[in-house]
């Protein structure tokens, strides 16, 4: 009798703390009963392109959560980098028509990651120095940048006017084909995505600083006992996502094909949703890089389901709110349920 | 000195060090078992939305005829291709329909829908 | 006064937790019109028994009778509502808010027609109380912005303003002034004049034995006696207090002193009231750093390791001067620390067994670029081995390991950074007994390697069963220093009280 009730228990546990997966299961079967082509290869490649190009910021974001805080200028940053890098690699640049050739390409490259750093060590710095809370020193990042975005889109002769037309061998860098399967060409984007996701293991799992950083998200005050150096470990956080915000900003003005004011907005809701759901909690100190990557693709997953069953975005905008609340729900049963 | 930090600062431990949220769920005050039912309950309300959402589906195209003739919006299934309609302008003529304002990317006749849209309409002085 | 009639009475009260019994059959009688004084040591069960009565903690077998009535309350408010109220040691305020917003928080007085707040009528009942008391205080002022004395003054007005019965002091004069304390007792009379029974929670024997009509002792969780104030000594209470005989739950002390090792002089606090501390410490010590709660001991620790700030004073290790402007350079330089707030600022909670030991000595596993998994698995096993912790795994959540294994994690943490000095402060507090032996081993262990130990402890048999000296603090100052194999806790608790 008693055993009995144990394993109904047992069963819940399993069932709730899973919900988000069961959801996206029945969704998953669902559209690929109604459209079978939800499956087919050109899909699959379409939905693991798209979480290829979402990975870096999320990997970046997670970083951020990973501390207890969070970063909201993330989908700015991604848009400045992204304006910066097409205004730079092409031969009829409008911002700077004194330009004649496009810049050698690792340049651009450096030029956004250093822009990304820089912001990304504003950020750090306020929150660790101030004890300013990051949603705050973020959201005024945010602004600030979009600013700086606006004023650039009018630079030179440019009048706001959105941007394209970049190099071919730049765009061949990022979205040339990886390979083919059939006829449907993989990005080599996604390959860079992967790598970068490789070497985010190594700096969380394998480092100092990836330990720290647990350390400083699950208690601070432990942390500064211990002999971390709290202050310094916040500030590298935020700059190494603010390098992998620049570095999806680089790769997106090749993957749209055109870069406008409007690159990059709301990227960081996605990001975090994708974090939440991959159980990178915000309690602190808890997550893994595999979550990261899971939590991405699943959301990529259930949207462009939803997309195929002609679902408008205003729904999409519903839907997604929901899914954070549960992904919370389900991360605070199971912080309660090993109290 | 001060830049140092200090557990002991009494204006330090008075404010809530932003970052100390570790204890994030340390004072909820809920039960698992009402928590399961929210769960439920916001699950319960997931699926009425995505019920409603897909019975509801179709993406919409809208037209912006930029001095034109007007084209009234249409509604469409994923994949499907819009029904094509042009729009007359006194001494200009019709170049397509794009989907920047810029007519930089034009919109071709067997494109299939896969999302809302908005469509401008390009002109030739 | 024996004619008054009791107004709280609390009977067999027993609580445990887990690998402690915290209350064994204790008992507490205030009488209507006293102001009954609850003495102890640290640790004595004051602070439980209070719990119990405010229902913070339930009890796990008595009875709590008020007015001859049995009452069982659920939370502080519960017992507020029946007229027993508490004058926290911590005020527990809200400081950004006024005072009148502290004082009939959860029950605003609202307009006659409309639901809405009525600053007015809230004003005016204010003024009513603060008049009533003697107390000058404009309703209006925002709580952080006054003194402590005058904040203690606004939360024994709100305990009057609902008419209570019982009210208990938890050391109300801690951070008084003289002029303060004055006032304070003048409002404590006028309350028993009016059939208010008081509890009185202090350290301090003179006040106690000024105010109070009569005192119950504790000691270890048990009542020891109740007594009349008039007829008792300050020496009598103190015999009391301390009564405990030393039992035979140490290990054998066979540490060598060696030569000198840290020196610390003049060593002044920029935000806590540690004052002018000098004293010299040897290889293979153990030395004890007694005194009250409040007496300056853990921030004497946290000034010596940097994470508090220093105003003045100089530490020398080996006659070097060292800086330990922060936690990383006190570690280089040999020293380690064990915080007395394990939840706090000890552990990360949702961290495994294998980070939580390996964080302050993760430079040692560093190989070529990365950390090597190897050595950290070999360092942390090493500590599971030593110190016997018990736990499933290294990859084992440490806030789910009982008190005393967190502490030995905790510990394996600092002695992987090969430290010469160590300093723990409370290291046995909240661990069971057999874990606390344990312990005492380990520091007998690392005195022998010639280490420095310095322990801070609110117990003390324990301080004069593992230690060769005793540091003994007194409002933040250091008011002497005694030789742990001929001293009593008679003297200690004198020298504690020496600048009370």
């Amino acid at each position: 009798m008693n055993e009995k009730k144990f394993d109904k228990k047992k069963i819940l546990d399993l069932l709730l703390n899973n919900a988000m997966y069961i959801i996206i299961a029945l969704v998953v079967i669902y559209v690929a009963i109604k459209r079978p082509k939800f499956l087919g290869i050109a899909s699959i490649i379409n939905i693991l392109s798209l979480t290829a190009a979402k990975l870096p910021i999320a990997l970046g974001i997670a970083g951020c959560i990973v501390l207890a805080g969070t970063d909201i200028s993330a989908g700015r940053i991604v848009g400045l980098s992204s304006v910066v890098t097409a205004s730079l690699l092409t031969t009829t640049s409008k911002i700077w028509p004194q330009l004649t050739d496009a810049l050698p390409i690792p340049v651009v490259l450096l030029i956004v990651i250093a822009i990304g750093a820089l912001i990304g060590f504003v950020n750090g710095f306020s929150v660790a120095e101030f004890s300013l809370h990051p949603y705050i020193v973020t959201l005024s990042t945010q602004l600030i940048t979009y600013g700086i975005i606006l004023l650039y889109m009018q630079g030179g002769t440019n009048n706001g006017m959105s941007l394209s037309g970049m190099i071919e061998p730049y765009k061949e860098l990022i979205t040339g084909t990886l390979f083919r399967i059939g006829t449907v060409s993989v990005p080599r984007y996604v390959l860079y995505a992967l790598i970068f996701t490789v070497i985010m293991w190594f700096i969380w799992n394998k480092t100092v600083f990836g330990k720290n950083m647990f350390a400083v998200g699950s208690n601070q005050t432990a942390a500064e006992v211990s002999g971390v150096n709290v202050k310094k470990t916040i500030i590298m956080v935020f700059m190494m996502a603010g390098i992998m915000y620049a570095i999806t900003g680089f790769f997106d003005a090749a993957r749209i094909g055109s870069a406008t004011a409007a690159t990059g907005q709301n990227y960081e809701s996605d990001a975090i949703s994708a974090c939440v759901i991959g159980g990178v909690s915000f309690v602190g100190g808890t997550g893994k890089i595999s979550g990261v990557l899971v939590g991405v693709l699943l959301l990529q997953v259930i949207f462009t389901g939803l997309n195929f069953l002609s679902v408008s975005a205003n729904m999409l905008y519903i839907i997604k709110g929901l899914i954070i609340l549960i992904a919370c729900a389900i991360d605070m049963r199971k912080y309660l349920t090993k109290k | 000195m001060s830049e140092r930090p200090d557990l002991k600062d009494p204006q330090k431990t008075q404010q809530t060090t932003p970052l100390n949220l570790h204890n994030l769920y340390s004072h909820v005050k809920i039960s698992v078992k009402t928590l399961d039912k929210i769960i439920v309950g916001l699950i319960l309300v997931l699926v009425i939305v995505v019920v409603y959402a897909i019975s509801n589906q179709g993406f919409t195209v809208e037209f912006d005829p930029r001095g034109g003739t007007p084209v009234e919006s249409q509604k469409h299934l994923y994949g499907e291709k819009i029904d094509w309609e042009v729009s007359e302008r006194e001494g200009s003529r019709f170049l397509g329909w794009a989907v920047d304002e810029d007519c930089k990317v034009f919109w071709g006749e067997d494109q299939e829908i896969t999302g809302s849209v908005r469509l401008y309409a390009c002109w030739e002085e | 006064m024996s004619q008054n009639s009791v107004l709280l009475k609390m009977e067999h009260i027993s609580k445990s937790f887990p690998g402690v019994k915290a209350l064994d059959d204790v008992q507490l009688e205030v009488k209507a019109g006293t102001v009954h004084a609850l003495m102890g040591e640290n640790g004595a069960g004051k602070s439980t028994l209070m719990k119990c009565l405010f229902g913070i903690y339930h009890k796990d077998e008595g009875h709590i009778y008020l007015n001859g009535e049995e009452v069982n309350f659920r939370d502080s408010k519960d017992a507020l509502e029946h007229g027993v109220a508490m004058v926290h040691q911590e005020l527990n305020q809200a400081l950004k808010r006024n005072v009148m917003d502290n004082m009939w928080l959860g029950r605003f007085p609202m307009m006659d027609k409309f639901p809405i707040v009525s600053e007015k009528k809230m004003y005016e009942k204010t003024m009513a109380v603060f008049k009533d008391l003697g107390i000058e205080v404009d309703p209006k002022t925002i709580m952080s912005e006054m003194p402590v004395s005058q904040r203690q003054m606004v939360e024994i007005a709100k305990a009057v303003s609902y008419n209570s019965k019982v009210i208990v002091f938890d050391e109300p004069t801690s951070s008084l002034t003289e002029v303060e304390v004055e006032h304070l007792f003048r409002i404590i009379n006028d309350l028993r004049n009016r059939g208010c029974g008081i509890i009185y929670i202090s350290h301090k024997m003179d006040e106690i034995l000024r105010i109070s009509d009569e005192v119950t002792i504790m000691r270890d969780g048990k009542y020891i006696a109740t007594r009349d104030s008039k007829n008792v000594t300050m020496g009598e209470i103190i015999k009391l207090m301390v009564g405990r005989e030393l039992t035979n739950v140490y290990p054998p002390k066979d540490n060598v002193i060696g030569d000198k090792l840290l020196e610390v002089r003049g060593l002044t606090a920029e935000y806590s009231k540690l004052h002018d501390v000098s004293f010299d410490a040897y290889r293979g010590e153990v030395l004890g750093v007694a005194g009250l709660d409040g007496a300056g001991r853990t921030e004497l620790l946290e000034n010596i390791f940097g994470i508090a700030t220093r105003r003045s004073g100089e530490i020398y290790v080996n006659g070097k001067r060292v800086l330990n402007r922060n936690s990383r350079e006190s570690i280089k330089n040999g020293f380690a620390m064990l915080t007395e707030e394990r939840r706090a600022t000890g552990i990360f909670g949702v961290r495994d067994i294998q980070a939580n030991s390996t964080v302050s000595s993760l430079k040692k596993y560093v190989n070529g670029l990365f950390l090597d998994d190897k050595k950290m698995y070999d360092a942390t096993q090493w500590g599971i081995d030593t110190l016997k912790t018990k736990t499933p795994s290294q990859k084992t959540q440490i806030r789910s390991l009982s008190g005393g294994n967190q502490q030995k994690v905790i510990i394996t943490r600092w002695l992987l950074t090969d430290p010469q000095i160590l300093l723990l402060d409370e290291p046995t507090r909240g661990i069971d007994v057999g874990a606390k032996y344990e312990i005492y081993e380990l520091i007998l262990k690392l005195a022998k390697e010639g280490k420095l130990v310095i322990v801070v402890s609110s117990e003390m048999p324990e301080l004069l069963g593992i230690c060769d000296r005793i540091l003994v603090m007194s409002g933040g100052r250091l008011a002497g220093e005694v030789d742990a194999r001929n001293t009593s806790q008679e003297e200690i608790m004198t020298l504690a009280a020496k600048y009370v």
